[in-house]
């Protein structure tokens, strides 16, 4: 098992967040997680696709933004994993966004769970919604730990979305 | 009814659909960004199903991975399989490392939105 007394990174990408973004770094990931027990290890994989998947999601490509340090970061802290994207999104989506995470965190296990079924039973196969926070709740009951996430102002119609999550 | 088979990617199960036997199974990993185009074709020929002779459907789901995208998709594919249960005897199996308690947990998940048989299998 593999283990550190320090913060380590294990992997970091900086750039594009495109459909062939996970396809790139997940064999890398998975080769790095080798020595870890095979919960963990499909946990942090897990969270990984669900936080890449959000940010393109998310990701306002449209916009035509340049020059911003968007990444996806995975690191040990002691012997928890850090999973953390950082990326661009409209100001119309940062208080969706916030109610999702702040709702999720406040659930119990039990209510986390009773939450995620209600909403994958309502879901629609072709329904163009992203979900209803599906993919955070996921996130949320893989670690088992609450989201972290901030914003901080790009400019007057954009602001930075970074996500935190930690497999113990 | 001819059968349907595809090949695993790093994104994509395998798919192989016997409609002579009634044994469908979806195995590897699931991750695709937009699942309902990989899926759909698959929910379509489940939904147009009608072979003589056939008693039983049994579903072999055994993934590694799968995501929220997917997760729809398979609720689809469940609830499709489901509908046929008036004609045939259909059973779903889901499969799950006996390390992995978040692959059961997302069994129960689906077994909980179903009325037909739905068998957690562990694999030791």
């Amino acid at each position: 098992m593999v283990t550190t007394d320090t913060t380590e990174e294990i992997m970091c990408f900086t750039g594009e967040i495109t459909e062939d973004t996970l396809s790139d770094l997940l064999p890398e990931l998975e080769e790095k997680l080798q020595g870890q027990p095979l919960s963990k290890r499909k946990k942090v994989v897990n969270v990984f696709v669900e936080l890449i998947q959000n940010q393109f999601h998310y990701f306002c490509a449209e916009d035509d933004l340049e020059g911003f340090p968007y990444y996806v970061r995975c690191f040990y802290d002691q012997t928890d994993i850090v999973l953390e994207t950082k990326n661009i999104v409209r100001i119309g989506h940062k208080e969706y966004l916030e109610s999702i995470i702040d709702c999720v965190n406040t659930l119990s296990k039990e209510g986390l769970i009773q939450k995620y079924r209600d909403q994958l039973a309502s879901q629609k196969i072709d329904s163009k919604e992203k979900g209803a926070g599906l993919g955070l709740m996921d996130i949320v009951r893989k670690s088992g730990e609450k989201l972290l996430c901030s914003f901080e102002k790009y400019d007057s119609g954009h602001e930075y979305f970074i996500v935190r999550a930690t497999v113990k | 009814m001819n059968n349907f088979f595809l090949e695993p990617t790093l994104k994509t199960p395998k798919v192989d659909f016997d409609f002579t036997t009634g044994f469908f199974e979806l195995s590897g990993r699931s991750i695709p960004e937009n699942s309902l185009l990989f899926y759909e074709p698959i929910i379509e020929r489940i939904k147009d199903l009608d072979v003589e002779d056939l008693n039983e459907i049994n579903l072999k789901v055994n993934l590694e991975y799968f995501n929220t995208s997917s997760s729809k998709s398979l609720v689809a594919i469940f609830r499709a399989i489901e509908a046929l249960s008036d004609r045939y005897n259909v059973t779903i199996h889901w499969y799950y490392d006996i390390e992995d308690e978040d692959m059961m947990e997302s069994g129960e998940d689906f077994k909980n939105l179903l009325k037909v048989p739905f068998h957690l299998k562990k694999i030791t």
